[in-house]
């Protein structure tokens, strides 16, 4: 049982480390992904323009290659910050040089809207850098798409291909960029919220945020004018077993028993680990007779139990039940609830004392 | 098995109160949407002037859209108040550019909305990718079909100012949501490793932390063939305090101790709170020897002045193990643990390193 708890252990914090790096992971194989498929691009695009007689485009998407090939090395190296820089400039330098070459109306100018936005969102570049580089895109922008004029008359009859072309190719890795930023934001949101709102080890509510809940509760009985129950729960002889059966035990014990919780409790129903071994239940419904009858089930459930397959151990828990008003606050209630359990385990634990 | 959505389903607070983890997105559509009504206030204006009408009066039903996208936003409807939006961005650069040809850039408008919807947390992969392909394709469309210029000429030869105030307002909107937006990411992830790395009541290391923590610097400890310490230390009596002053004064107590502690180590040691009320210290490059006076400080340190609050004095045992660096992390806790234990049995408030 020792071994796989360490185990267990040994898993979680590697799938957290994957977790917390996973931004960089995704990142990495974005990158080098459009870093290959550009040079795959250029190169079609040379052979295209050689095959076309325009042998001097040809040339410099020939020479264009080498930045893109600068970045693999650079994202090798985890230069993320130069590599972006050196992508984004080599884009730069293609619309540039194409568009002089080949004149306006095929609209070349417009890769340097996506391309912009796709350097100013990107987490790695500081504002200064990403105002920098718009600033020079949305200039070019302006001087190609306002003060040049149609120059070429071998791909005019293409105009509308190519125009299609170059939009969709700059629109797709627009698209994909900003999906893989919202991606990672939701995911790391969800992981936020995860961390600031549940305990760790039994993956209940923490402290923290059910107080929170209990006073959102708390409000809305006000307007109510009901009631609900709120029950403390406490394992009896907790230090005794972690004394006698070491502290990973003790672990097990108390996710047992939140795992426990979770499959009795009714979907409006909700526990917290409130302290060390402590639990707190709130219970919606306004009779604490029938809450209590609910709760004397789920302690016998809970002493009936066997915990650990073919491990001699058993638990039992007290529980202090009370009924919440809204005129009382949360921590009075807490203490009352507190003086209740004190009251079960004075008269000899696993009871429900109301 | 109780699922986080369903739990949020629970504790949704009340629709008139907006919440928390949305102020972002409502702040972002409410500044947009206080610049779509300026804009199109500005441009309704304009095209009056100069005597182009079907213009102004879009402007204006613009305005009422605007209107209507900021209401939805503010009864928490995002979603429904980026499409809105979002229909308001496409169907106005259609129409403006119908009247005025493609020379004026109303149509580099759709670049600015396929950034946002595609950004959007709200908006669903699928419906994104349906309305940036349908974008992309009005734009081709537009460019492809339309003339630059049309029999509307209302600016003259001011029309390349124009098209530079349109290209400037449309990018340079779209860069001050996309900066915004990046500074919101970049702030969440920050929080997200300290409440990964950190505990929240003492501001010290956290377990999970610590378990990586401590395994890469056994490997130091392999490679520099030193030896390092763990000392697991265990405040005495705690559950007593607990229960005779309450949970707050426990936790209060908690903190001051993680103070002291803190301010015993060295520069290179590294401390963190590994349980309730456990804490461990590890102290790189010492031997045994070396070490136990150092935990004694911190001993000592806890035990001769009263605390603080309600002149609590409290005291601190420990187990202290050495290693080499070839054996596993959680067998030397573990030896830690055991002395610790014998720490307890001995009297508490000492630090036992050897049996």
């Amino acid at each position: 049982m020792h071994n796989i708890n360490m185990q267990h252990t040994k898993q979680l914090i590697s799938a957290f480390l994957v977790s917390i790096n996973y931004y960089y992971h995704r990142e990495n194989t974005l990158y080098l992904r459009a870093c290959i498929l550009a040079v795959f691009t250029h190169f079609a695009l040379a052979v295209c323009f050689i095959l076309m007689d325009i042998g001097m485009l040809g040339l410099l998407n020939l020479l264009n290659i080498a930045p893109w090939l600068m970045a693999i090395r650079l994202i090798q190296h985890s230069r993320y910050r130069s590599a972006i820089l050196t992508m984004a400039f080599g884009v730069y330098a293609f619309v540039v040089y194409s568009h002089g070459y080949l004149g306006a109306g095929f609209g070349i100018e417009m890769v340097l809207w996506p391309l912009s936005f796709l350097v100013t969102i990107n987490a790695r570049i500081s504002v200064r850098n990403a105002i920098y580089f718009g600033a020079l895109c949305l200039l070019t922008f302006i001087y190609l798409y306002v003060f040049t004029f149609s120059n070429m008359s071998v791909l005019s009859d293409y105009r509308l291909y190519i125009f299609t072309l170059i939009v969709a190719l700059s629109g797709a890795p627009l698209i994909i960029g900003m999906m893989s930023m919202k991606h990672t934001f939701i995911r790391q949101k969800a992981k936020l919220e995860k961390l600031a709102h549940f305990d760790s080890l039994t993956d209940l509510f923490n402290r923290h945020y059910f107080y929170k809940f209990l006073e959102d509760r708390k409000q809305e009985i006000k307007m109510d004018r009901s009631q609900f129950c709120l029950a403390l729960v406490d394992i009896d002889k907790f230090k005794e077993i972690n004394d006698r059966h070491g502290h990973d035990i003790g672990d097990i014990v108390l996710k047992f028993i939140a795992i426990f919780l979770k499959e009795k409790l009714t979907h409006n129903q909700v526990a917290c680990r409130w302290g060390g071994e402590e639990f707190l239940i709130y219970l919606p419904q306004n009779d604490i007779h029938q809450a209590r009858t609910q709760l004397n089930e789920l302690r016998e459930g809970l002493a009936n139990a066997t915990l650990i397959q073919g491990y001699p151990l058993s638990v039992t828990a007290s529980f202090g039940l009370i009924c919440f008003e809204a005129s009382e606050c949360i921590d009075n209630a807490v203490k009352r609830a507190d003086l209740l359990l004190y009251k079960a385990k004075e008269s000899g634990r696993n009871r429900v004392e109301i | 098995m109780l699922k986080f959505s369903e739990i949020k389903k629970v504790s949704v607070s009340p629709p008139t109160r907006m919440p928390r983890d949305r102020y972002p997105e409502y702040f972002m559509l409410m500044i947009s949407s206080i610049l779509g009504i300026m804009l199109n206030l500005f441009l309704a204006i304009l095209f009056y002037f100069v005597d182009v009408m079907t213009l102004s009066i879009v402007s204006i039903l613009s305005i009422v859209l605007w209107l209507t996208c900021q209401y939805y936003n503010y009864s928490g409807k995002q979603r429904l108040a980026i499409f809105v939006a979002s229909f308001e961005l496409v169907s106005h650069t259609i129409i403006a550019v119908l009247v005025l040809g493609t020379g004026y850039g109303f149509q580099l408008f759709l670049w600015a909305s396929v950034c946002m919807i595609s950004v959007n947390p709200q908006i669903k992969r699928n419906e994104a990718i349906t309305f940036c392909g349908f974008c992309l394709l009005v734009f081709v469309g537009l460019h492809v079909l339309l003339p630059k210029q049309t029999s509307v000429q209302p600016f003259g030869q001011y029309q390349q100012l124009v098209f530079i105030f349109i290209v400037l307002v449309a990018a340079m909107s779209l860069m001050t949501a996309l900066v915004v937006i990046k500074s919101i990411f970049i702030k969440q992830r920050r929080k997200l490793e300290k409440l990964a790395n950190f505990d929240a009541l003492t501001g010290l290391h956290n377990r999970r932390f610590f378990n990586t923590f401590l395994d890469i610097q056994k490997t130091i400890a392999k490679r520099e063939k030193s030896t390092f310490c763990v000392a697991l230390g265990d405040i005495d009596h705690f559950k007593s305090i607990n229960d005779t002053y309450g949970h707050d004064i426990g936790d209060e107590v908690l903190i001051e101790v993680s103070k002291r502690l803190n301010l015993k180590l060295r520069i290179d040691d590294g401390i963190c709170r590994w349980g309730g009320e456990e804490f461990i210290v590890f102290l790189p490059f010492v031997n045994l020897k070396q070490g136990v006076p150092l935990v004694n400080k911190m001993r000592a340190a806890l035990s001769n002045e009263t605390f603080t609050v309600h002149n609590i004095r409290v005291t601190m045992s420990f187990g202290v193990a050495e290693s080499d660096g070839h054996e596993k992390v959680n067998d030397v806790i573990k030896r830690a643990d055991q002395l610790l234990y014998l720490a307890k049995e001995a009297g508490r408030n000492t630090v036992m390193s050897h049996r």
